[in-house]
């Protein structure tokens, strides 16, 4: 048993409404130091295969599939057993 | 100049020898992207220039007719409606949910750019067939966008339609359309005056988004095209919220002399337009951009489409209080250029600069000489009306059509779209026509969005004819007389001569429809190269009507209680739609029609009316009878008809009304010598009976409907 | 004269039919009231609905930490009837105002319709003009609309009656079917339904004319 750990997050060079609107409220709130925002989603799946590659072969065909859209994000993986 | 440059830019290597004639030198790289945004088909209009000027366009009614950011009409003496469609559909089909909120976010900007107030939208969608894993991926993408973009932005979505046919398997339609209302006094044109003048850029910042977007529509939809762009364009439907506002305020205030949002071509755009229509020039200087990223480039920024931008000019001695307003909204405030007296418009960084050619050569482009000529080869796959229904099939047919997406219940769009904000809805949508209430006064503005693309593949003069005939009487089944048109016109690859006598054809059926019925075209918007690289679409002009007027009474689409006649006015023939022929429509009975019954709404000679157009006079009773559970007993005999082909029948100029047996004489009296009345039996309780044929309950007949699109989906 | 406050943030877009209903049903004055205020000089205080800050993060976040806000806090614990609808019944729950959370629907979707109610109590200022049991038609536009608290917190909301609304058939996944609660004292209301969008026949419903009835009996009272 794997656990595959998924984060999927704007792609730098596009606009995420969400961040920028978080960053301006974090400033309001007196966190002057906050220099950018980018929100994303954390995904963990747990996987019953054999080994750590085909875990992380999995996880990114699961992003390429469905868990990312390819052209607004992008996405990393990270596998550890469990 | 390389070609490989060229080819990035869509630029035709004809129009750069044009270019390189006309400016008698070779351009610079930045002048070169201007000419390539400028001269593309989408923003200049250059294949279907001279066929829209021949548009129906006047009428007392019009204050601003096309050229503006959108049009406007008088609603009463002191306020206006400005009202636009415009297509987002190749951005669509690549990223269907940014494609679709993008678009919607560009039609409001159209709006509050001109003053006014957006107030409700309507969308006409087309895919594929929902059977196709592709389609749902669109269609689920486009609402949810359209969804997630309207309500945030707070402009209720009220109606429109949604068709399937396979011609729109790659190339899906979405076309948005909204209504803004304004103050007399608030109005508010594109057009820079005084040379001197500030030029002020607000909203977000620029980045590399969606890069030739105007380039990228202007061209068939392949694989290459859909790689070949940059990164996609995000809506931030908050921060438009805010520009609307913002905007509103700063026109109240009286603040700007001229004001434009950036849409296709960004900054290109807009600050051509401007200049250009007041015959001055523009100076921008690039170091004042506001940009999302660094080393973004003057060409970059030059032609970033990046969302929710506007560009005003400053009346002049105004700007500190300009200033002051987009603080309050938490909005950036850049003046990036100054309006001259050149007549060119000139680009710097710092001392460089990297653009100075005279804005009228970028306004003009060589003209597309396509003739309009028809290829009898391009054959259209219509599928069939059935018009001949035998009678022991009569039940079977009629609930499978109602299934079918094309004619069942749209609901499952429709609920993710808030249609109640602004307390003046009159019903909710799905109904064919919309309606709002307009607060303080006792006007109400009807809305009907639609298009026959399978009419007009077949025979695009009547096509285009019918589908203003159809607005025009869904207008009037509320009781409320046509105003004016806004027109989406979404055709092939304008290059194809076939295309170009489509389009032309389209044109005439229009104006000879508008002219009659006196609903002048005010504003519009031209797609073109809507192919994939297998088919093309069906042409598809969607007409986007609106209609004012006061009501003495709340107008009812629907069956309001039992016991009433019901009728259908107008002559129900043996027409339907075959592959080589359509109904005919006789545009000067379909006007007088219209009149007698919009007068039998307001002297409320009738209890119920709805226009008998797409799906015939079934489909007109379904939405008749569901929505308060009131049936119909038919007892007529249908003639030379079996019951299911009268009730399919698609037959021109015809309305289902119902009204007390003692308003019969009255009706009949107005009608006589214009249109028969067929009386075909009495609304009941809860049932649908055809006498000796069928008896269905409603909620059977609901249950069927509402399975349309939630088959697919849920 | 009375006066109604109707709260403004960046992103609210149903303050117009809040004031319009204030305006029209009880012929008060509605003040709009900015969302950098930080005092309230009115009888009552609306929460109109919309998405203040784009709904970004969670609906209501953002803006339950304004300045406003903290006034609200303020104005609501010296009794001031303080109503917030939809996006407004969510920034009262983010603020500590309201007890329980709303979350995404079940149906993960957007969810625009009329649905049925059930008033079950008429103990706030808000809700006096309508009877215990009656049925009223409200439109809903929501996609985070699913109420939803911990056991205990649903144990006291029924022993203290303080939930004032429910649905008859519940679209949203809700949990009791609750559309609408009161803080304990009762001088706080929030709802996901709209009762400004029900003002009139002909926009298909006017069982949202009594709950603005109601307040304006209140503040005659109490004022």
């Amino acid at each position: 048993m794997f656990k595959v750990t998924i984060n999927v997050d704007p792609k730098k060079d596009i606009l995420d409404p969400q961040g920028k609107t978080v960053q301006h409220a974090l400033l309001n709130l007196g966190f002057l130091h906050t220099e950018q925002v980018r929100i994303g989603k954390h995904i963990v799946i747990q996987l019953q295969v054999d080994s750590k590659e085909e875990a992380h072969a999995m996880g990114v065909k699961m992003c390429q599939d469905l868990l990312a859209n390819p052209l607004t994000e992008e996405y990393s993986v990270e596998v550890e057993p469990c | 100049m390389n070609s490989q440059l060229l080819k990035e830019l869509n630029l035709d290597p004809h129009d750069y020898q044009e270019i390189v004639r006309r400016l008698k030198k070779e351009p610079k790289i930045v002048e070169l992207g201007l000419f390539s945004a400028m001269w593309s088909e989408h923003c200049s209009y250059r294949s279907s220039k001279k066929y829209l000027s021949q548009l129906y366009t006047k009428g007392d009614q019009v204050i601003e007719g096309p050229g503006e950011n959108a049009g406007v009409v008088k609603l009463t003496d002191s306020q206006y409606l400005t009202f636009k469609v415009e297509s987002h559909n190749h951005p669509s089909a690549v990223e269907p949910f940014q494609g679709a909120a993008t678009g919607v976010g560009g039609i409001i900007r159209d709006i509050f750019t001109m003053g006014a107030r957006p107030i409700a939208g309507m969308d006409s969608l087309h895919f594929d067939y929902p059977n196709s894993a592709r389609s749902r991926f669109l269609l689920n993408g486009v609402v949810e966008g359209i969804s997630f973009y309207g309500n945030c932005v707070g402009v209720p979505t009220i109606g429109g339609e949604t068709h399937f046919a396979s011609c729109y398997d790659e190339n899906p339609l979405v076309n948005a359309m909204v209504v803004g209302i304004l103050d007399k006094a608030n109005l508010r044109r594109s057009i820079a005056k005084t040379p001197g003048a500030k030029v002020i850029y607000l909203g977000a910042k620029t980045g590399r988004d969606g890069l030739h977007g105007a380039s990228f529509a202007s061209g068939v939809l392949d694989e290459d095209r859909k790689q070949r762009k940059g990164s996609v364009q995000v809506g931030d439907p908050f921060l438009e919220k805010l520009l609307i506002e913002a905007t509103l305020e700063i026109i109240q205030e009286d603040l700007v002399e001229a004001i434009q949002d950036m849409g296709a071509a960004g900054i290109t755009s807009s600050s051509v337009e401007m200049a250009g229509k007041g015959e001055l020039g523009i100076r921008i200087d690039l170091d004042k951009v506001p940009r999302r990223e660094p080393g973004i480039t003057p060409i970059e920024i030059m032609l970033s489409e990046s969302q929710e931008r506007m560009l005003l000019i400053a009346k002049q001695g105004k700007e500190s209080q300009i200033k002051e307003i987009l603080g309050k909204w938490e909005l950036d405030y850049a003046e990036i250029g100054i309006i001259t007296e050149t007549g060119c418009i000139e680009i710097f960084t710092g001392e460089t600069c990297h653009c100075n050619v005279p804005i009228q050569l970028l306004l003009d482009p060589p003209e597309n000489t396509t003739k309009p000529i028809r290829n009898p080869r391009i054959k259209t796959l219509v599928s069939n009306v059935p018009n001949c229904v035998p009678v022991e099939q009569t039940e079977a047919v009629l609930l499978q059509q109602i299934k079918n997406p094309n004619f069942g219940s749209k609901h499952w769009i429709h609920d993710q779209y808030d249609s109640t904000l602004f307390a003046g809805t009159v019903e909710k949508p799905g109904l064919g026509p919309s309606c709002i209430h307009i607060h303080g006064t006792d006007q109400y503005v009807g809305m009907a969005l639609l298009s026959r693309g399978e009419l007009c593949s077949i025979d695009p003069y009547e096509g285009a004819k019918t589908v203003c005939a159809i607005a025009a009487r869904r207008i009037t089944s509320l009781g409320l007389t046509p105003t004016a048109i806004t027109n989406c016109l979404n055709f092939g690859d304008p290059t194809q001569e076939h295309t170009m006598w489509e389009f032309s054809e389209s044109i005439k059926g229009m104006n000879d429809a508008l002219s009659v019925l006196k609903a002048p075209v005010v504003s519009g918007n031209v797609s073109f190269y809507n192919e994939g690289e297998k088919q093309r679409i069906y042409p598809t002009p969607v007409i986007g009507m609106i209609g004012t007027g006061s009501l003495p009474n709340k107008p009812t689409l629907y069956f309001p209680q039992s016991g009433l006649i019901c009728a259908v006015v107008g002559k129900t023939k043996k027409e339907y739609i075959q592959t080589d022929s359509i109904p005919r429509i006789d545009i000067l009975l379909e006007k007088k029609t219209q009149d007698i019954i919009r007068q039998f709404i307001l002297e409320s000679t009738i209890s119920s009316c709805i226009s008998i157009d797409r799906g015939g006079l079934w489909y007109a009773l379904v939405k008749s009878m569901l929505p308060k559970h009131i049936g119909l007993h038919i007892y007529k005999i249908f003639q030379e008809f079996t019951p299911g082909s009268y009730l399919l029948s698609e037959s021109n100029s015809r309305y289902l009304i119902a009204f007390p047996s003692d308003h019969l004489d009255r009706i009949q009296n107005h009608l006589h010598g214009i249109a028969p009345l067929d009386i075909i039996g009495k609304t009941i309780e809860n049932r649908f009976i055809i006498e000796g044929v069928m008896d269905l309950a409603i909620s059977t007949i609901k249950e069927w409907h509402h399975q349309s699109l939630t088959q697919y989906f849920e | 004269m009375l006066k109604v406050g109707v709260v403004i943030f960046p992103g609210s877009n149903c303050d117009l039919d809040a004031i319009r209903a204030v305006e029209t049903v009880m012929n008060v004055k509605a003040v709009p009231l900015w969302h950098q205020d930080n005092t309230i000089d009115t009888d009552a205080v609306i929460l109109p609905g919309g998405f203040s800050y784009g709904d970004y993060l969670r609906p209501g976040a953002i803006a339950s930490h304004s300045p406003i806000m903290q006034a609200v806090k303020i104005y609501a614990s010296n009794g001031g009837p303080v109503i917030g609808i939809c996006n407004g019944f969510q920034i009262l729950t983010e603020s500590g105002l309201l007890p329980g959370t709303l979350l995404r629907n079940t149906t993960t979707r957007f969810i625009s319709r009329d649905v049925s109610l059930l008033v079950t109590s008429n103990q706030t200022p808000f809700t006096k003009g309508f009877a215990v049991g009656q049925k009223v038609t409200f439109p809903i536009a929501h996609k985070d609309g699913n109420y939803q608290a911990d056991p205990s917190t649903l144990q006291t909301l029924q022993e203290n009656n303080q939930i004032v609304f429910q649905y008859v058939e519940n679209p949203n996944g809700s949990l009791h079917d609750i559309a609408g609660i009161s803080n304990k004292e009762r001088n706080v209301v929030g709802l996901m339904p709209h009762p400004e969008r029900a003002l009139s026949d002909w926009t298909r419903t006017s069982d949202g004319v009594p709950l603005f009835q109601s307040l304006l009996s209140h503040l005659e009272a109490h004022v």
